[in-house]
Parts: C-alpha cells; structure tokens; sequence
C-alpha cells in the first residue's frame, strides 16, 4: 500500500519513527504466522525478530515492488522453515506435540486462547505435517492467495490447494477423534 | 467442536498477541542491531581514510593541512550545490493536507481547471466549472458529485478497488509517480536554475523518468514546492499554488449527501481489466460512435469520446434529460473500464493497434493484438470483435 511506500521512504531517510510504525502496524500478524508455523511462542519472536533486524540492516538496497506486508510474510515463512531445519529438535517436538502441548506452557496459542476449543483446534494444527500446517497458515493467517503461495513453495496451485484441503480434512478427523474420546 | 465447515474461520481466531514487554525487548533489540549496523558503516569508512592519510610518507602537519584542505573542499561543495531534488518534493509525500490549483491543457479537448484539496489518507475534494463539488475517498470506495444548482448528487461507487487507485485522486497519483520514479538523486533530474514564478523567486528541476515526465518549482527559500507540471503524451497536467498542511475541516470531505438533494448511482469497476473488458470496451466505443473505433490507443482518446457525444446532443436540438446524462455518463465509465488492458501489457507484448480506420464489423481486418505472456502466439481482435490466436508469420503486415 500507498502508505507503506511512504514509511519505507521515510525509514530509509533515517525516520526511527517510521520504522516503529511499521512494526507496530504489522508486528502481531507476523508473530501469529511465525507461532503458527512453529507452534512455539518463544522460538516465533525470534525469528520475527531476525526477519526485523535484517530488514532494517539492509533497508537501504531495499526496492518494494509488491506489498510490505506480502514481503514480510514471506521473509517470516523462509525464517521459520530454516528455524526449523537447523533445529532438528524441533522436529522431534513436532512429532510429540499432541503431548507437548497439553503442558508446554510456550505453546503460543495456550497462552491467548481462553477457549478449550480453540486450544484443541491449536494441538490439532500442530498435530499436521508442516507442509499442509504451512499452507493453511499461509492462506488464513498470511490471507495469501493459493497462486501466491504455490509460487512461493516453488509447487502447483492444485498442490498448494490440495495440501490446503487434506490439512483441513486431516484436522477434522484428529478433532472427531478427540471428541469420540 | 463445531461442524467441521467452521474450521477455517476457527483457525484465524488462533492469533498470538505479544503483550507490551515483548514488543518492547523485540523493538529495541532490533534498534539497537540499527545502531551497530550504522556504527559499522560509518566507523568502517572513517579509519580507512584516516589511516590513508596517516601512512602517507608526508608529516602529520602535511596530513593536517590535507584535513583542512578536505574540509574546505566540502564546505565548498556543500555552499555551491543544488538543494537536493530529493528535498524539494519531500513535502509531497509527508504532507497531511494540500490545496492546490490543477489545470489540464492538451490538444483536441477544452482546457480544464479545478481548485482542489486533499486531505490524508486519500481524500480529495475539487471544484467543478460551473459550482459542481467533488468528493473522492478512496477508502471508502465512493467518488460524490454534488451540483447545488439542481440540488442533485451523483455517486460513483468503486468496486474492486486496487491498492493503488492513483487515477482518481490526482494528488495520490503525483506521490505514487514520484515513489515509482526513486531514486531521484541522478543524472535523470536536471537543476534549472532559478526564476520569478507568481512574484516568488522559485528554482527549478527537470525529471525525466518512465514513471515521473515534470518539471518542479519551489520557493526557493523554503524549498517547499509551489508548482509542479506533469508531462503526458498529449496533455500537460499543471498543479500550481499549492499550499501543504494547512488546517481543512474534515467535513469538507464529508460523503453525506444534504437531504433536498436527488441522488442518482452510477458503478465502477476499478478490477484489472482483462481481455474480455477490453474486448467490450470497444464494443460499446463503436456502438456509440457510428461505427468507428478510437483513433488511437491512449488514454486521452477518451475526450474524442465525449467531444463526440457533445456533438450529437447539439445536433439534436434538444435538451438533454437528467436521465441522459446519467446514462451517457454511465456508458462512459463503462467504456472506460476496458482500455487500462493496454497499459497494463508488458512491452514483450508487442501490442499493436490498427483500428483507426476500420468499421465496426469487419470481420477481415484486424484492430489489435498482442502476444499474451509467455504464449508462441499472437491473440488478434478483428472489426467484428472476434479473437483469434495468431502465429507471428501470419499476424496482419
């Protein structure tokens, strides 16, 4: 938008100003994708952190040609797919999450959600493979289009809308299954 | 849990809110990383040339009067150089609120002048020859014509509005022209001197971009702008007596309507047009021009629309009803819709257009193609509309 170019303009030309505005404008969204992604509260301010501290060192050779907003989601879901492959713990995590989460007190959804519901649903997203969690994170919490996020994982539209289908039927089978409990 | 269809709009409901001391530590984490990464670009620059000077086999008072040397030099070039361009058309992009003059002047159409005003985020107000008032707010999506004579309003509602909407807010339009234009510290801007413009001494630039065709004025004490001249191919847009944050009422904006007034409702598609849009774009062109088609392919063709239109309401003899005018107006922002197609190809397009001459339903004669992206053939509109793909040998010579 109009109003981030403005900013962008103004950072670069040395407003602090403008770049607290920036933050505090998209800072929430992209700490909800990232904790999405990696289904860990602590490990998500790192990396929005990270995509932060590298925006603004290399703000000067910085030219926006699409959203600030889209460019940022996209810096946070390579951030948290590295975060990911270098911390191979965190794989092991993912596996066990359905356990981890009932008493990981980082669990970053736990932490805002009051409903039972929601946090059900929130162990049940950690629960899916990370290519179908990221799809859905992309779509619901990145509002991004399924042609964006096929380029984006370098796959098909019909591979990012089936990831994005089978997620959804995945977590209403672990969600039934829960229930039947 | 509720029916599994509810899932997504559950799923957006798992956002993380940060509290207050987290933002703090991750903000001021990343400042202080700002701070250190500007320390290291300044603090890599300055030992360099200090230790230059410092192992040169001349004396440290040599080296000192080197220094001073390099001080003067700057200071020298600092008195004798232009305010940076940069400066001079800050204001359009910071400022809150503006109010300007506009005037369009151009060949084949009457020359138009408006005093308009804008007010952040994308509101602006003018007025029309002849008392009308118009109101675009863009966020909003509606675009307000009142005409206190007639005690009539006429509303365009936008749909599909773009992230960029430049086109109806004029002052939107010059910010997004000069962001597309950066950067605007080279050999593309030329300083022009200075000049006595509305009894102010006021200097000048030239920028010459893709994006950005003007010249800039400003008072050239306080370097604020006072006119700037934007030029298109076959018009030149003039906006002159400006004045940046000054105090405007916010119900000067207003989108309400004064209840005596009639209200009629026009629609605009702001969507990307495509082909199709296009495709009807001239099918209405030439339904309402005898069959002809635009003479060329630009944007102010438009004015051979209207002037055309004009006409024949005078031939007529008879004046036109309110309920006319709402439909002619109506069929031009139908029109209108289409043709951005054309700007919005790529040059690898290789568009042409060839319909200046041809009738409305020939079905022989080719009036446009282009070669969609990443296509071996060509897409060819005929006289009757009908589209065909074309390989390149076979394309109309």
């Amino acid at each position: 938008m109009l109003e981030d170019k403005l900013l962008l303009w103004r950072f670069k030309r040395g407003s602090r100003e403008a770049f607290r505005l920036i933050y505090q404008k998209y800072a929430d969204g992209l700490l909800t994708l990232a904790a999405n992604l990696l289904n860990d509260k602590v490990d998500a301010e790192d990396v929005v952190q990270d995509v932060f501290i590298s925006f603004v060192k290399s703000v000067q050779k910085f030219h926006l040609r699409g959203s600030l907003k889209g460019y940022l989601t996209i810096c946070v879901v390579n951030r948290s797919r590295d975060y990911i492959r270098k911390n191979r713990r965190r794989q092991a995590l993912t596996v066990n999450q359905a356990q981890r989460a009932t008493t990981d007190v980082k669990n970053p959804v736990q932490l805002v959600i009051c409903s039972e519901q929601l946090q059900k649903l929130s162990r049940a997203v950690a629960e899916l493979p990370y290519e179908q969690r990221e799809v859905i994170v992309l779509r619901l919490h990145g509002e991004m289009r399924f042609k964006t996020i096929a380029k984006l994982k370098n796959i098909s539209i019909k591979t990012a809308q089936s990831r994005y289908r089978y997620g959804l039927d995945k977590l209403r089978s672990i969600l039934k299954g829960e229930v039947k409990k | 849990m509720r029916p599994a269809e509810d899932i997504d709009k559950l799923i957006k409901k798992l956002r993380y809110k940060a509290s207050v001391e987290t933002h703090d530590r991750v903000l001021g984490n990343v400042m202080r990383a700002l701070d250190e990464s500007e320390k290291q670009k300044t603090g890599a620059a300055a030992p360099d040339i200090w230790r230059t000077i410092m192992k040169s086999p001349i004396t440290k008072l040599a080296a000192a009067a080197i220094i001073i040397i390099a001080v003067s030099i700057g200071l020298n070039q600092i008195i004798s150089s232009t305010p940076a361009f940069a400066e001079v058309i800050q204001p359009f992009l910071t400022a809150r609120t503006a109010t300007f003059k506009v005037t369009i002047e151009g060949k084949g159409f009457p020359g138009q002048e408006y005093d308009g005003m804008f007010m952040e985020p994308c509101r602006m107000r003018h007025t029309q020859p002849g008392g009308g008032i118009v109101i675009v707010d863009l966020e909003q999506g509606k675009f307000v014509t009142l005409i206190p004579q007639l005690k009539q309003a006429v509303v365009l509602e936008m749909i599909n509005v773009p992230e960029e909407p430049g086109d109806l807010n004029f002052f939107q339009e010059i910010r997004m022209r000069i962001l597309k234009a950066q950067p605007l510290d080279d050999e593309s801007v030329e300083f022009l001197g200075e000049k006595k413009l509305d009894g102010q001494s006021a200097i000048g630039y030239r920028v010459q971009k893709p994006e950005l065709d003007a010249t800039v004025w400003a008072n050239s004490e306080s370097k604020m702008p006072i006119q700037i001249e934007i030029f298109e191919e076959s018009m030149t847009v003039t906006m002159s007596n400006i004045v940046f944050d000054v105090e405007l009422d916010e119900t000067l904006f207003s989108l309400d309507i004064p209840k005596d007034y009639s209200v009629k409702t026009l629609r605009k598609d702001l969507s990307e047009p495509k082909e199709e849009d296009f495709i009807e774009s001239f099918r209405i062109w030439a339904e309402h021009m005898d069959g002809k088609f635009p003479s060329k392919m630009h944007r102010s063709t438009v004015n051979e629309f209207i002037k055309y239109q004009q006409e024949k309401i005078k031939e007529r003899g008879i004046e036109p009803s309110v309920e006319d005018i709402m439909q002619m107006q109506q069929t031009i922002v139908d029109m209108t819709h289409g043709f951005p197609f054309v700007e919005a190809l790529t040059p690898g397009s290789d568009w042409h257009y060839a319909g200046a001459d041809v009738r409305f339903g020939d079905a022989e004669t080719a009036i446009f193609w282009y070669r969609p992206e990443g296509s071996i053939t060509y897409r060819v509109i005929y006289g009757d509309l009908s589209v065909k793909d074309v390989s390149e040998e076979n394309l109309p010579k």
